[in-house]
């Protein structure tokens, strides 16, 4: 019985002893990882090493489970004695040694690898972060935790240890024990794949009541950690300093008394005054605002303002001139108008000048400029310039009509009207320069001239004979009428004095600008020239603006006959052209320049005659002689003021004969008649009573005679 | 008898009045050009205008020359054919011309000339 109660007895001492070392193991004792070697010679299977695992345990073989962590080694042995003895005989020689010590930890959190690791006996919290596969983006390295295996939990700051190596800054790890690495606050609550730097860049605080929040013109604003001793020039710096928007000189600070301080990091930075630094509270906000121009007056200044480099208030001094101060400004810009910079003095006068001119050495002297001025450059206008407001009347010039780009441009003085056209893209193809017109304004009046821009380019001459534009002129280049047909409003606008008419049987009929250096030929083909009954040997040419009247009359077949030029009439402006028609009226031409031809021919009339014709031409054209024509009695009866006679062909003489002799002559004004054969009959009959009474009668007149006698 | 022999040389004269008389003599000068010049003052016209031909007046008066052989023709033609007083008319005409462009022609082949020199 006294058996039974000391192993019951030293049962509940060995549990709670059992108990009790695993919650609070003693110096030396038995723990969770450690390796026991177990030695009995000649039982192989328990010459080797038994873990104690996490349940404080070492499993035998044959023997089963007992519990050694935090007994002694003596107690253990004793106990797994105890255990083999059911077993096995001969214990006398077991022996139990440590042969390792290790620590299982659990890693949990952000690492790599969360979960149980095992590590040598003196390993440490990052040898056990470092086995859990180290630590992941996004960590809060300041707030790690332990949890023991008592359930009490340690914090520690592992970039401490990081900082300063110092191996007493880490807690002591111990078996069983639980390391927690949690995140950052700044990765939020979603979780994204996020680049480190960027987020280190935004601050490291992760305490939020002792961060500092550092916004504003800084290169990385963000919350950044809170370190005692920190001044806000570290502060400042950690956020990147502050950029070229800021106004360093009205720095705020909000510490925890809540109301803001201003902070002049510049007074700071000029007089290196320490006592000027604030103390910075934990979870202070720091702003650094931006920079606000500041207007800048003073008896010295002198404003620059529009397209120079930069623009803003100058300070002066006596003798700095209009160009020290506008080169101080940078200089005009690409964009800068320099020919019309205005100097706006402090009474409100403007005054122009005009740096190109100055610049190309014309004598041009810049006007002083004194405190108080302000320098406007403005900003030039090109081309494509939307507002045409900008350029004032006095300066602009109007260019219409028949140009390329036609439109309002900005004048200068020394440019000539052909600087003006070539500018407004040149006169288009249908542009009348030789009546190129300047309405020339001279106060309320306007007065207009002409200018021959033609002759002008063809034959040079003195340049002080092309007009002097100066600004407000309009400048109009007319068009040429191109189709009169199509277009009678175009030719409306050309005047009467430079138009020449053509009328009659030409393809288009119409009237036509005309210059003196236009000749006949000209104007008949720019009327798409004669139609193909026009009648070219009689054409009339009515000349106006002479004293009296006057019609030539042009025969243009002779012209392309010979290619004389003296046949072709001297035209200007203001002549009548008319072509007529072949199949004119026969009062239109004259019987002086005909010839009639009557009788038995195919068509009788009026044929035109000249004298390369003759009889034969003429009875050919007439349809030649019908058929009861008398052909060898044709009579020719010439006519003539001085001496007409009448003649008579031959023809069937001629046709036998061929001699040119018995042809007779014919002329233009003449008649030719072809009697038929029944007049020739008649003529026989009345002929052969004639010779009848004649013979008669110089019969009576002898019988009389006789009687007489 | 003797008025029987009065009324029938009425009659005879009165057939002349009757019928309408003869036919006109045949006409020539038709085609003068073609035929030797008979007159002495044509021919040296002709002559004349040869010569200017000769001398380019064909190129340089072509007009004035085309219309001179025209005035020619007739004045040879009206001449051939007897129309004496039109053709001394015309042949008047003509000589101005000959006389015109003998003056001219001179002028203008010596302008010529110099054109095709500075040419």
């Amino acid at each position: 019985m006294s058996a039974v109660v000391r192993f019951l007895a030293l049962s509940l001492l060995l549990v709670w002893a059992g108990v009790a070392s695993a919650a609070q193991p003693a110096e030396g004792a038995l723990r969770v990882g450690d390796i026991l070697s177990i030695g009995l010679p000649g039982e192989a299977a328990l010459n080797k090493e038994f873990p104690v695992d996490r349940r404080g345990n070492v499993t035998l073989p044959e023997a089963g489970v007992v519990p050694v962590a935090g007994r002694s080694l003596e107690q253990a042995t004793a106990l797994i004695r105890e255990a083999l003895s059911h077993a096995y005989r001969d214990l006398e020689k077991l022996t139990v040694v440590v042969k390792e010590r290790k620590v299982p930890v659990t890693v949990l959190g952000y690492v790599r690898a969360p979960g149980n690791v095992e590590l040598p006996g003196d390993g440490n919290v990052q040898m056990a972060l470092v086995a859990a596969g180290g630590i992941s983006q996004g960590a809060q390295l300041d707030r790690m935790t332990i949890t023991h295996a008592d359930g009490k939990r340690v914090q520690f700051d592992y970039k401490k240890y990081l900082d300063s190596g110092d191996p007493s800054t880490l807690p002591k790890l111990e078996p069983l024990d639980v390391i927690f690495v949690p995140a950052s606050p700044l990765t939020g609550n979603v979780q994204v794949e996020f680049d480190a730097r960027t987020l280190a860049a935004t601050g490291d605080g992760g305490e939020e009541r002792s961060a500092i929040k550092i916004f504003g013109e800084v290169g990385a604003p963000g919350t950044f950690a809170y370190k005692k001793g920190n001044t806000i020039i570290d502060l400042i710096m950690r956020a990147g300093g502050v950029n070229h928007y800021s106004a360093p000189d009205q720095i705020r600070i909000i510490g925890k008394d809540g109301k803001p301080k201003v902070f002049n990091l510049q007074a700071y930075l000029d007089s290196g005054d320490a006592s000027l630094l604030p103390v910075i509270d934990p979870g202070s906000t720091i702003y650094v605002p931006r920079s606000v121009e500041e207007v800048r007056t003073g008896k010295q200044t002198v404003y620059v303002m529009g397209e120079v480099a930069r623009p803003g208030a100058f300070e002066t001094r006596d003798g700095a001139s209009f160009i020290n101060i506008i080169a101080n400004s940078g200089g005009p810009t690409r964009f800068a108008d320099t020919r019309q910079i205005r100097i706006i003095r402090p009474n409100g006068k403007t005054e122009v000048v005009d740096l190109v001119k100055f610049v190309d050495g014309t004598g041009v002297q810049l006007p002083s400029v004194n405190p108080g001025d302000a320098i406007f450059v403005p900003e030039k206008n090109d081309v494509g310039e939307s507002s045409w407001l900008k350029v004032a009347p006095s300066r602009a010039v109007q260019v219409l009509g028949a140009v390329g780009k036609p439109g309002r441009y900005e004048w200068a003085d020394e440019m000539s009207i052909f600087d003006l056209l070539a500018n407004a893209g040149g006169p288009t193809a249908h542009a009348d320069i030789s009546h190129v017109q300047i309405l020339r304004k001279e106060g309320d009046k306007a007065e207009p001239m002409l200018f021959d821009l033609d002759s002008f380019l063809k034959g040079g001459g003195s340049l002080q004979t092309v007009p002097k534009i100066h600004g407000g002129y309009v400048i109009t280049v007319p068009e040429l009428p191109q189709d009169p047909i199509n277009d009678k409003a175009a030719w409306m606008r050309q005047a009467p004095e430079r138009s020449i008419y053509v009328m009659g049987q030409v393809g288009s009929p119409g009237r036509y600008a005309f210059s003196d250096k236009l000749g006949f030929l000209d104007i008949l083909t720019a009327a798409n020239g004669p139609t193909a009954s026009a009648d070219v040997r009689n054409i009339r040419v009515a000349h106006r603006g002479e004293k009296g009247s006057r019609v030539s009359r042009v025969n243009l077949s002779a012209y392309f006959a010979t290619g004389d030029d003296k046949l072709l009439p001297k035209v200007r402006p203001g002549d009548v052209i008319y072509i007529p028609d072949q199949t004119r009226n026969y009062l239109d031409q004259p019987p002086s320049q005909v010839v009639r031809v009557l009788g038995a021919v195919g068509k009788p009339g009026r044929y035109e005659y000249s004298d390369e014709m003759s009889i034969l031409d003429l009875l050919a054209e007439a349809g030649g002689p019908t058929g009861d024509a008398m052909q060898d009695r044709i009579i020719v009866i010439n006519l003539s003021n001085a001496q007409s006679q009448a003649r008579i062909f031959d023809l069937l003489a001629f046709a036998k004969t061929g001699d040119v002799r018995r042809i007779p002559v014919v002329r233009a004004g003449d008649v030719v008649y072809l009697p038929n054969k029944g007049q020739d009959e008649l003529a026989e009959i009345s002929s052969a009573i004639g010779n009848i009474v004649s013979a008669a009668s110089l019969a009576s007149i002898a019988a009389s005679l006789s009687h007489q006698q | 008898m003797r008025k029987i022999a009065g009324m029938l040389a009425c009659l005879g004269l009165s057939g002349c009045f009757f019928s309408e008389g003869p036919w006109p003599v045949e006409g020539a000068g038709g085609f003068a050009e073609y035929l030797p010049i008979t007159d002495k003052q044509l021919e040296n016209l002709s002559n004349r205008l040869e010569a200017l031909r000769a001398r380019g007046a064909e190129r340089y008066a072509a007009a004035a020359f085309a219309e001179a052989s025209l005035l020619l023709t007739r004045s040879r033609r009206e001449v051939a054919a007897g129309l004496m007083l039109d053709a001394n008319r015309d042949i008047e005409r003509l000589e101005g011309q000959v006389e015109a462009m003998e003056a001219n022609l001179g002028r203008m082949r010596v302008s010529a000339w110099f054109d095709r020199d500075i040419s």
